[in-house]
């Protein structure tokens, strides 16, 4: 399934916002690559940096420094500067799927836009039928639903068409933007399943993007942490969660709510939390994370951590691993 | 209850289209306030006779130089159900007469207003922050400062005093509102996820502003549009209760209630009458209007 190709590669990447209070570092020099097939998952928690690497994968921002490549061609520019074929290889999936669909338009019009878009000609009404009709199959979706409009159906539902949407285009590369954390639990299940079957049969590659550990866990090939606009944490999802190396992600695991206590007693370290997530307005000096980290010494307050290799192709930027 | 009536119409499988199924919710919540219905009937009441006026009227001949000096001051009787004026001519038929005028400047100044004002509000809002959104903008603040009543007269004294210079009067005043409440949604759409996802894709911006946009404001664009009739019918009779506007003989609501002041205590149906008229006619709008606003706000959540 996966290849050896990177579809993503992101090299240095850097985004300012500049706001009232001062500049905002929202993501601060950030590297990582995503195979061909491969399902990458970004967790973080808010104000991590995570949806902006997203926004500006798909062209949302443009980023202050460093470069986006897509295979290799460097897309470090804003959606407007990009081809229409740029565009429609890099699609995106929001996290609040009631306000990604027009209300005043039933999913049959919703899901012609793509379609009508980037078919490179023009199509007869037949032939947009024909593809709407399969894209809302692709997704196991009813046919019915084609003259329903977005308030008539349920929140996984839209969500679904919405990935329906983004499939529309024929896309290589999605960006999943917490396509879940606005439904139930129930549902999360059931969309995620149909994404990663999805993905299997479409031949995509997703950046799932996230705070919930329980499905990257499920559904990634590989994971990165993210905190405060830093990846302190990068490794292949079986071995990220047996042997996670960095405080802050041990951390991060051990807050998971359970069920029971022996899943309790199933978590690899036991760290307590503390404290919160500072604002990226006034970053620490050193590692960012050295405020909450319990084994905080001298030189995290001065240096920023390298990211080292701890163990084969799993990487942490600590000073204590 | 209405729950229970929503999902009966959800469950409703063969009601296959969307649309009338729409249609048959918000008349539905319409339906429940009986305040909406009063406006709605006084708003169809309004618009018949407007068509028909001349047919309807008991006398049309009264709404012109007609004499009738016998009949002069009745009060109003089962003969003359507004009684007469100082000519003798029957009030009901001259009031019937006069909706004609006042519906008239209503539509012409809705046409000019809501075509130049939401255009002019859909480019400024898409634009904004730019060069052309503070020009718009501006130009917008500047008409609204002056208050509508006088902009209008100052259009019909300066070019020609008559009923189409009133219109084009009140319409120089009027547009500015609604290229603000279009600006309005448009800014506020434009952070919408699903413009959003439109401007990614790269859909052109005409195609967006037309086919995304533009459903998404006309419920709020038409709510304005049913309250500001009653607003406009009453600047026009403000209008001719000052000679602006349709001329004598010609009638019109307001220079019927400034004529009959001369008469006032004693003959007073000569100003109460159409006075009436006028208050009823945009209380329905404004009831109407406020059905309207409350379907289509509930609708969109």
């Amino acid at each position: 399934m996966m290849s050896n190709e990177s579809i993503i590669k992101v090299n240095n990447l850097r985004k300012e916002f500049k706001t009232k209070f001062g500049n905002l570092i929202a993501v601060d020099g950030v590297n990582f690559e995503i195979k061909q097939g491969e399902n990458f998952g970004l967790v973080g928690e808010s104000g991590s940096g995570k949806s902006t690497i997203g926004s500006m994968i798909v062209g949302s921002y443009k980023p202050t420094s460093g470069t986006i490549t897509f295979f290799d061609e460097d897309i470090s520019k804003s959606s407007k500067h990009r081809s229409a074929d740029l565009k429609r290889n890099i699609q995106l999936v929001f996290q609040d799927p009631g306000g990604s669909l027009n209300p005043r338009k039933t999913i049959r019009e919703i899901l012609s836009v793509p379609i009508e878009l980037y078919a490179g000609k023009r199509l007869s009404r037949k032939e947009i039928d024909e593809r709407v009709q399969s894209v809302l199959t692709k997704v196991g979706l009813p046919l019915e639903y084609l003259e329903k409009f977005p308030r008539a159906i349920g929140g996984g539902e839209k969500q679904l068409v919405c990935v329906a949407r983004a499939l529309a285009a024929h896309p290589k590369f999605i960006v999943l933007d917490e396509p879940t954390s606005a439904l139930d639990v129930s549902m999360q299940a059931k969309i995620t399943n149909r994404l990663i079957e999805l993905q299997k049969s479409q031949k995509l590659s997703y950046l799932f993007i996230t705070h919930n550990l329980c499905l990257v866990r499920n559904m990634c090939d590989r994971l990165a942490v993210m905190y405060l606009g830093n990846i302190c944490e990068y490794a292949d999802t079986p071995e990220f969660f047996k042997n996670p190396k960095h405080p802050y992600t041990q951390m991060l695991l051990a807050s998971v709510p359970v069920v029971s206590d022996e899943e309790e007693s199933l978590k690899p370290v036991k760290v307590k939390s503390i404290g919160e997530i500072p604002s990226p307005l006034n970053k620490p000096k050193g590692c960012p994370f050295h405020p909450r980290c319990p084994k905080k010494t001298s030189i995290c307050m001065e240096e920023t951590p390298e990211m080292r290799e701890v163990s084969p192709r799993h990487f942490a930027s600590c000073h204590h691993i | 209850m209405l729950a229970a009536y929503l999902q009966k119409l959800d469950s409703d499988k063969t009601n296959k289209n969307s649309r009338i199924e729409q249609f048959k919710r918000n008349w539905y919540k319409f339906s429940r306030n009986p305040m909406n219905i009063i406006g709605l009937i006084i708003v169809a009441v309004v618009i018949f006779v407007t068509i028909f006026a001349k047919t309807l009227a008991p006398h049309p001949e009264d709404a012109g130089l007609h004499v009738d000096i016998m009949n002069a001051f009745s009060k109003p009787t089962l003969k003359n159900w507004a009684g007469t004026d100082e000519y003798g001519r029957d009030l009901f038929s001259r009031i019937i007469i006069g909706l004609r005028p006042s519906m008239g400047i209503a539509i012409m100044v809705l046409a000019i207003s809501v075509t130049i004002g939401v255009l002019l509000g859909l480019v400024a809002g898409y634009y904004k922050g730019t060069l052309i959104d503070l020009l718009i903008s501006r130009i917008t603040e500047l008409f609204m400062s002056i208050p509508p009543l006088i902009l209008a007269m100052v259009v019909c004294t300066m070019f020609s005093n008559n009923y189409f210079f009133a219109a084009i009067g009140i319409a120089v005043a009027w547009w500015p509102w609604y290229t603000r409440i279009t600006y309005n949604l448009v800014t506020s759409l434009s952070n919408e996820l699903f413009i959003v996802y439109t401007e990614l894709a790269g859909v052109k911006m005409m195609k967006i502003i037309i086919r995304e946009m533009l459903p998404n404001i006309t419920s709020s664009i038409l709510t304005k549009m049913t309250l500001d009739t009653g607003s406009i019918i009453l600047v026009a009779s403000s209008m001719s209760y000052v000679g602006l506007g349709v001329q004598p003989p010609t009638p019109s609501l307001g220079s019927m209630v400034s004529e009959g002041i001369a008469y006032l205590p004693e003959f007073w149906w000569l100003t109460v009458m159409p006075a009436l008229a006028v208050v009823v006619i945009v209380m329905g709008f404004n009831l109407l209007g406020d059905g309207l606003t409350d379907v289509l706000s509930v609708e969109d959540k």
